[in-house]
């Protein structure tokens, strides 16, 4: 079986397994206690009217939301809403807003929040595992692994009150939350091919990116480890191959040694398992965003399911994560045959 | 028999074998060495500490900062618990020489003695003041002064972070007299000039502002100018009804005015005994008047803010970290491993089914996951054993995998063909040739799981996924959460999670590295 037999294999599993997670997703919030109608309607509400009114109210918002339906049915539309990504509306006590667009208040803070603290972890952990994978056994060595233990297994959380502790409430050098400061959003509009664009200023960007500092800090502080103890791993592993002593005898370059033999060689589980790390784009800055209150998907999440019982928002969420996770893997299986052409598929 | 013995004096053997090679892992030894002192704490911290770490409050002023602080910059100004009064409890004759009593105008029938018999429930003994029913010179509502105080000296510079004071009186026997009584507080310089002396008069109260008095038919009436009747019996201690209590966040004001400076101060209670009838009488007893001077600062750690020990939550956390974090993680490698055991040795639809599942909860996000759960688990409060049957049931789906692809190889080797032809079952199977396979995995996987529960435990305490019966690390950072200036509050938990999950992540390590032994040739 060649490539696209594998392929059409992998994606016949991946749609059964999105419909696994779906299926699980929907159990989950069923089974979930307290009455989801009762909140819609909101208990500021719910003072000024009399029991049947509430009642009347609370079966409108059943038929709206089809709660009123037998369970089969209830399922067959959730499917067809999730597969079809016509989402609906946020509950009423959010103010009903279309799903899509109230998810993309939040979505691009994170990615902005996780992409560059990926980035910036793969980057550092990738030249500090090289390092210490050359100087093997040295000081560099034990100092840069124990450091990388230590803050892999340092609580995120912790390490956010630290730096709000110390840049920001002692030295009031940083914003301790959210994303952007308090001043109205001034957009420079261009008039690009008759149309018009409209940009954030210099002074917001340069805002969010003050804000960026703390959380990507903790973020990447958390992940450069494991890149950069699998990038040791495996420079260790072809730093003993025959061709590395191959060119040394050719007098080459340590630096093409390390960079061109080496680490191209040792290079293929790194780049898959920075793959992977796509598949937490979503749902990883968790509690970093919610201890520097950032406005970003893992925020909303929390908020979700213990401010505003808003399950239609969580089950969007929960299924663009899951989806995220199953196509890094997906790609990160591709990656290992067009990166490394000794792996057949089978 | 001798094959038992063989086989024991084997397994010694081979246990004394791993023993050496484990101790020529540093940073094995090390993780081992954290973790024995954890479990030691875990379990002496009753021992090692006399405070509970949720009920005792009020050890010292709310968040008091460590008391070696005080020798270091920026500490100068703080202060501990201060408690000028020894024998507030007036068990013994030798108060008469700590406390300076005095009576004015002097007149021979009022006196002050220690009394043995009678005290406040609880402390043996108080101080009797005694009126003697006599013929006296002193004029009908004329006034009898008698002042009970202690001189102390106030070491600190700073204030004290809370002020407690206190008094109970016993009206005996009271009869044609009213009596007034309050607690002050004077400030008495070295110098002792007198502008400098000024007393302040920190509470007073009258019991129930009202006359009391006991006509000589010995039926106890009480009345007032406006008439109306109280309930207390006059044969009960009387203490203010609310205790004065100064705070250092609440009364900072107050506390700056009582103790500017250290230096000498009289803290005391003076009765002021009315003489309404010709003749009179009175035995009025007091016990347990009292000042405590709480600190700005306390123990090892500090306290916080509601005056609790952080040492003693520290110690008791230690206990909820481990008991989370290896009963999630026995859970979680249990469940994969009997999952991926069955998985793997089932085959076919069985097989299909239970990794289908196992990918379906690996793709759903973690954290929110754990979340959702313990909201539908628990009611309204939550509790420890959800969090760790949470944690252990959202944990094993790596390890199941890793069980079931390593079992996949076992089953085909040549030694499970020859035990099937001989007709082995499938447990004999199991049990023999493929558990002591996949053992070093599950030690493996044992030590390097327990970081991640012990980090969710936290992340969930933080998040106000809180069992209010456990102080665990989370829970204080949780609680410290607004208050980030404190350090002594905020960095000791996180450093102990990162401690103790890096012990285990250590000790991970170096089984990885013993137990699968191509892992040693690449050092």
């Amino acid at each position: 079986m060649g490539l696209r037999g594998y392929v059409a294999k992998r994606l016949l599993y991946t749609f059964f397994l999105i419909l696994f997670v779906l299926t699980l997703n929907f159990i989950i919030f069923e089974v979930m206690p307290g009455d989801p109608t009762e909140f819609f309607i909101g208990s500021r509400q719910q003072q000024f009217m009399t029991i049947e009114e509430i009642k009347a109210k609370m079966a409108a918002i059943m038929h709206q939301w089809g709660l009123d339906q037998p369970l089969h049915v209830r399922y067959i539309t959730y499917l067809q809403r999730m597969l079809t990504w016509n989402f609906g509306e946020t509950s009423p006590n959010t103010g009903s807003k279309p799903i899509i667009p109230y998810l993309m208040d939040y979505l691009p803070n994170t990615i902005v929040l996780m992409g560059f603290s990926t980035v910036l972890s793969i980057v550092i952990g990738v030249i500090l595992g090289v390092i210490a994978a050359y100087k093997r056994g040295g000081l560099f060595d034990s100092v840069s692994v124990i450091s990388s233990l230590i803050t892999f297994s340092l609580p995120t959380f912790w390490m956010g009150l630290l730096l709000i502790s110390i840049f920001s409430t002692n030295l009031h050098l940083l914003p301790a939350n959210r994303a952007v400061g308090d001043f109205m959003p001034l957009w420079n509009t261009y008039h690009l091919f008759g149309t018009e664009i409209a940009f954030p200023t210099m002074v917001e960007i340069q805002d969010r990116l003050i804000h960026l500092i703390m959380p990507v800090t903790v973020l990447t502080l958390f992940q450069y480890g494991n890149y950069l103890l699998l990038t040791r791993a495996t420079m260790l592993e072809t730093l003993t191959e025959d061709y590395i002593m191959t060119a040394k005898a050719k007098g080459l370059k340590e630096r093409t040694i390390i960079f061109k033999h080496a680490l191209k060689n040792a290079s293929l589980p790194i780049i898959t398992s920075s793959a992977l790390a796509l598949g937490f784009l979503i749902s990883g800055a968790m509690i970093t965003e919610t201890v520097f209150s950032y406005p970003g998907i893992g925020k909303l999440t929390l908020d979700s399911i213990m401010v505003s019982m808003n399950y239609p928002v969580l089950h969007v969420i929960f299924y663009i994560t899951a989806l995220c996770v199953i196509l890094a893997n997906l790609i990160s299986d591709l990656l290992y045959g067009i990166i490394d052409p000794r792996i057949k598929y089978g | 028999m001798t094959t038992r013995k063989a086989r024991l004096a084997f397994n010694i053997k081979r246990l004394k074998g791993f023993a050496q090679n484990f101790r020529r892992s540093k940073r094995g030894m090390l993780g081992v060495l954290i973790l024995l002192v954890a479990v030691l704490v875990a379990i002496g911290a009753p021992w090692m500490t006399p405070y509970h770490p949720i009920n005792s409050t009020s050890l010292a002023g709310n968040t008091a900062a460590p008391s070696w602080y005080r020798y270091f910059p920026g500490g100068e100004d703080l202060s501990e618990n201060f408690y000028p009064i020894k024998d507030s409890d007036f068990s013994s004759m030798d108060v008469l020489n700590e406390l300076n009593i005095s009576i004015t105008p002097l007149v021979q029938n009022v006196f002050v003695q220690h009394s043995s018999d009678v005290g406040y429930p609880g402390s043996p003994g108080s101080l009797a003041i005694i009126y003697e029913r006599a013929v006296d010179t002193l004029p009908v509502n004329s006034t009898i002064k008698i002042v009970i105080s202690k001189e102390f000296y106030y070491p600190y510079s700073g204030i004290p972070g809370r002020m407690m004071l206190g008094s109970n009186l016993l009206l005996a026997r009271i009869d044609g007299i009213s009596v007034q009584a309050s607690l002050f507080l004077e400030q008495k310089w070295p110098s002792n000039v007198r502008e400098d002396l000024f007393q302040y008069n920190v509470t007073t109260w009258n019991f129930g502002a009202v006359d009391v008095r006991l006509f000589p038919r010995g039926k106890p009436e009480v009345y007032t100018e406006e008439n109306f009747t109280i309930t207390r019996r006059v044969l009960d201690w009387i203490s203010p009804s609310s205790p004065p209590i100064y705070d250092a966040q609440a009364a900072y004001v107050a506390l700056k005015q009582l103790f500017p400076k250290a230096g000498n101060y009289v803290f005391g209670m003076e009765l002021t005994i009315r003489k309404l009838e010709p003749t009179a009488e009175a035995v009025i007893y007091v016990d347990k008047m009292n000042i405590r001077l709480f600190g700005t600062a306390f123990g090892i750690m500090g306290t916080d803010n509601v005056g609790r020990d952080i040492f003693t939550q520290l110690v008791y956390g230690t206990r909820i970290s481990l008991i989370v974090g290896l009963l999630a993680t026995f859970l979680s490698v249990f469940i994969g491993l009997i999952v991926g055991l069955v998985a793997a040795y089932m085959g076919g639809i069985v097989d299909e089914v239970l990794m289908r599942f196992t990918d379906a909860l690996l793709v759903l996000p973690g954290l929110p996951l754990i979340i959702v759960l313990m909201a539908v688990l628990s009611q309204s409060q939550y509790n420890m054993t959800t969090l760790i049957v949470v944690i252990g049931f959202l944990g094993w789906m790596g390890f199941a995998r890793v069980v079931r692809s390593q079992v996949l190889t076992l089953k085909e080797r040549p030694y499970v063909e020859a035990a099937k032809a001989v007709g082995a079952g499938i447990p004999y199977i199991l049990s023999r040739h493929i558990l002591p396979n996949v053992i070093s995995l599950i030690y493996v996987t044992l030590a390097l799981s327990v970081p991640g529960a012990i980090v969710s435990e936290a992340a969930l305490s933080f998040l106000g996924f809180i069992d209010v019966a456990n102080m665990s690390w989370g829970r204080m950072l949780q609680i410290a959460q607004g208050r980030p200036e404190l350090w002594w509050w905020v960095i000791p938990p996180g450093l102990c999670i990162a401690i103790l999950s890096l012990s285990f992540i250590l000790l991970g390590y170096a089984l990885d590295e013993i137990l699968n032994p191509k892992l040693r040739m690449r050092r």
